[in-house]
């Protein structure tokens, strides 16, 4: 193997396919990246730590083919310091040992064999579609803050992705709040799936999707792929039953309201904090187009916020965690958001009508 | 100024002399209480004056103490009869002062300060307490006043048993110098031995050091040592009425190595504590066990979840899982222990979307008739057929 690459394409494209580099070294070779040089080709760079893998080529002239893996971040630091020059790489078979050169600088890092390297899973087509880049990263931030952090219910540490003939839904929930939203889309499927997308594939999507460009998404039993601006994202599913969405967003609602997207945020943050000394519980009071927010009395002290709102509906009162309102507050993109309140007991719901998005935030008993 | 304000009170030998009112012919007889009907496996809870005489002391094998005292009487612990006197006991403080701190179920700190225009001096209200206490339940307490705990509880532990031993200003020199240095709050056998190699054994050897000497050489323990050898404590009396956790452990009868008897003694231990917190209106964050190897060697593991808790089903499950994961069953077991933390009150709880379905509310209803049932008719009424592997000890 024998080639020659640019410093920045290769940084770059060493960048994209480390989130798939094994952290643990339980098997050494995954810490790795897989380098292959394909003649008219360029080089297929790859990572996989076996939930996940990353494929991307990039531009290289190529004088002979051949593969190493190469340790994934000495590789990285060393590209990051050369300077944007052309890098030399020579590979010595026997040791498998690749040589770098650039410009009076010289490397010479040991790898692995690359013929041990896993290939990345293939993926059947039993559900295939193209997707617009923009709208699945709208989907995923929204979704990703409600996933659980709690491992020992796999199942709701990721987001569940519904495909319908003419519509795509992604939902989380952590049991406490649940993020909904689904989007108009002509996928051409003869036959609703659902599977369930780890939280951490979706944190690396996100971290690489453009705001550009089209998806290109193929599902089966067991993994998902995605394909965009010329990165191969292959990712493992979360096996096991998604909890039952549906029966818990309210159809009905006895009071609703619209308040001011930026003033809520701020007015939340600041009672947020004196309420995150204690349980971060705050109480939200609707009433004659007024929206107080109290922090619940604790050892730490007191706070009163009031928000102008425009209110349908009698009278409201609930207690919710602090965090939940401002993680969704944050991610909306409107002016104006909606709320719509059935009862203390009964999930606190915020609707963005342009994006189909709903959002539950599950209160907290108050102690009367 | 005199500051005299900071009451310890303690029993003496608590429970022994609980049997002894309940048995007057225990009367000066040397009295052990162990472990409940544990034969010779447990340890020794209270030993009363007589059998310390013998050596006899608490947490001490029972089989140790036989040897020291083979005439003494061994009777096993009954708890309930010993929480119904330290409530009287309790009930007797709370009259002087509401500020209480219980430390265990015979032993607290008391804060008198402002109780003197109701109660008289504080040497008088200490008086009175005592008098009290014995005129209402015939049980002795051992009385430290003073200004702060650490000379409260030194006091209280200098005349035992039926002591009241005043520690004001200007005792605290006299009181502490000749006092040996592991009477120190914080000084156990590996600080004492340090000690010692440099010359230290009594408090009043300490006194030569300077702040910054105890510092260097010993950290923040040094710190500590400085003020408390010059009787310095500034640690508040704190009203601690809340419940923390609750949890169960049991001792076998017969060490125990087997797989699903463990799991059967898991699940009765997982009854009890759930039960115990659905009886309070708790739910819990953090489950935990604690294991006792044949030799003695203790291990404890804990998980902690965002979700909160309460049914016997999910305190078994999660226990279980706490004990497969670590691998706690590979040897031979004399105590397990389950419990439950990070307790939050049913009334301010975070409600949880999916608790409302069909399974849940069953399982809610089952354990809520099993709690019935219970009650009604036994702990050990009714249960699932996962406890018939405890092996019957006759």
């Amino acid at each position: 193997m024998k080639f020659k690459v640019n410093q920045k394409d290769l940084y770059n494209g060493l960048n994209i396919v480390r989130q798939a580099v094994a952290t643990s070294k339980t098997l050494p070779i995954l810490t790795g990246v897989h380098i292959k040089a394909v003649s008219n080709n360029g080089l297929i760079l790859k990572a996989t730590d076996l939930e996940l893998g990353i494929e991307y080529r990039i531009m290289a002239d190529i004088e002979k083919e051949g593969s190493i893996v190469l340790p994934a971040s000495q590789l990285l630091n060393i590209v990051r310091e050369l300077p944007d020059e052309e890098i030399y790489f020579n590979l010595n078979k026997d040791k498998w040992q690749a040589e770098i050169k650039c410009l009076s600088s010289l490397f010479k890092i040991n790898g692995y064999d690359p013929d041990e390297f896993p290939n990345l899973p293939e993926v059947n087509k039993n559900a295939e579609f193209n997707f617009p880049a923009v709208k699945l990263k709208n989907m995923i931030e929204k979704v990703i803050i409600s996933t659980s952090s709690d491992e020992t219910q796999p199942v709701l540490t990721g987001a569940l992705f519904v495909i319908k003939p003419e519509e795509v839904r992604m939902i989380s929930t952590n049991t406490y709040r649940l993020s909904y939203i689904e989007a108009d889309m002509k996928t051409n499927i003869d036959k609703n799936v659902e599977v369930i997308l780890p939280g951490s594939t979706l944190q690396e999507l996100n971290s690489l999707l453009k705001e550009e460009g089209s998806a290109e998404i193929v599902i089966d039993e067991n993994y998902v792929k995605f394909k965009f601006n010329g990165i191969v994202f292959i990712s493992r599913l979360i096996e096991g039953e998604f909890p039952n969405y549906e029966l818990v967003i309210p159809d009905e609602f006895n009071s609703e309201f619209y308040a001011d997207l930026s003033r809520l945020y701020k007015a939340v943050k600041r009672a947020s904090l004196i309420a995150r000394l204690d349980a971060n519980i705050i109480k939200l009071k609707a009433v004659n187009n007024m929206l107080e927010i109290d922090s619940i009395e604790g050892s730490s002290g007191y706070a009163h916020e009031e928000v102008k709102i425009e209110m349908n509906g009698n009278e409201q009162n609930i207690n919710i965690d602090a965090g939940y309102l401002l993680d969704v507050l944050k991610v909306l993109d409107e002016e104006e958001v909606k709320f719509e309140m059935i009862g203390p007991l009964n999930p606190l719901v915020i609707k963005s009508e342009q994006d189909k998005f709903i959002y539950l935030i599950m209160p907290v008993r108050s102690q009367s | 100024m005199n500051n005299l304000h900071i009451i310890h009170a303690d029993m003496d030998a608590f429970f022994a002399e609980v049997e002894r009112i309940d048995n007057p012919k225990l009367e000066g007889k040397a009295v052990i209480i162990g472990g409940v009907g544990l034969g010779d496996r447990g340890v020794v809870s209270t030993a009363s004056y007589e059998a310390r005489k013998y050596g006899v002391h608490s947490a001490m094998p029972i089989a140790a103490a036989k040897k020291l005292c083979p005439d003494g009487i061994y009777l096993p612990a009954r708890h309930k009869r010993y929480s119904q006197m330290s409530a009287e006991i309790f009930d007797i403080l709370t009259k002087y002062t509401p500020l209480i701190e219980k430390i265990s179920i015979d032993e607290a700190f008391l804060d008198i300060k402002g109780c003197e225009r109701l109660y008289g001096k504080p040497l008088q209200i200490a008086e009175k307490i005592k008098k009290e206490v014995y005129s209402q339940t015939g049980l002795k307490i051992s009385i430290g006043l003073s200004v702060n705990k650490f000379l409260a509880k030194l006091a209280s532990d200098f005349d035992k048993p039926d002591g009241l031993t005043v520690v004001s200003d200007g005792d605290i020199k006299t009181f502490l110098k000749d006092l040996r240095i592991d009477s120190i709050w914080g000084v156990g056998s590996k600080f004492k031995k340090s000690l010692n190699e440099i010359g230290i054994n009594y408090v009043k050897d300490i006194w030569p050091y300077s702040l910054t000497e105890l510092e260097n050489l010993f950290g923040k323990s040094g710190v500590k040592l400085y003020y408390l050898s010059r009787g310095i404590d500034e640690r508040k009396v704190e009203v601690r009425n809340e419940i923390k956790s609750v949890s169960h452990e049991e001792t076998f009868f017969d060490n125990v190595s087997d797989y699903s008897e463990i799991m059967a003694y898991l699940f009765k231990l997982s009854e009890k504590v759930s039960f115990r917190l659905r009886e309070n209106n708790f739910y819990g964050k953090i489950i935990f066990v604690k294991i006792r190897y044949d030799n003695f060697s203790t291990v404890s593991r804990q998980m902690s979840f965002k979700r909160s808790f309460n049914s016997t089903d999910e305190i078994y499950k999660f226990s279980k899982k706490l004990i497969d994961d670590n691998n706690l069953v590979d040897k031979e077991i004399r105590l397990l222990g389950v419990g439950v933390s990070g307790l939050v009150d049913e009334n301010k709880r975070q409600l949880n979307l999916f608790e409302n379905n069909k399974k849940n509310n069953e399982k809610r209803d089952l354990d809520k008739i099993v709690d019935d049932l219970k009650r009604k008719y036994g702990f050990n009424s009714i249960s699932k057929a996962r406890k018939l592997f405890i092996k019957d000890k006759k």
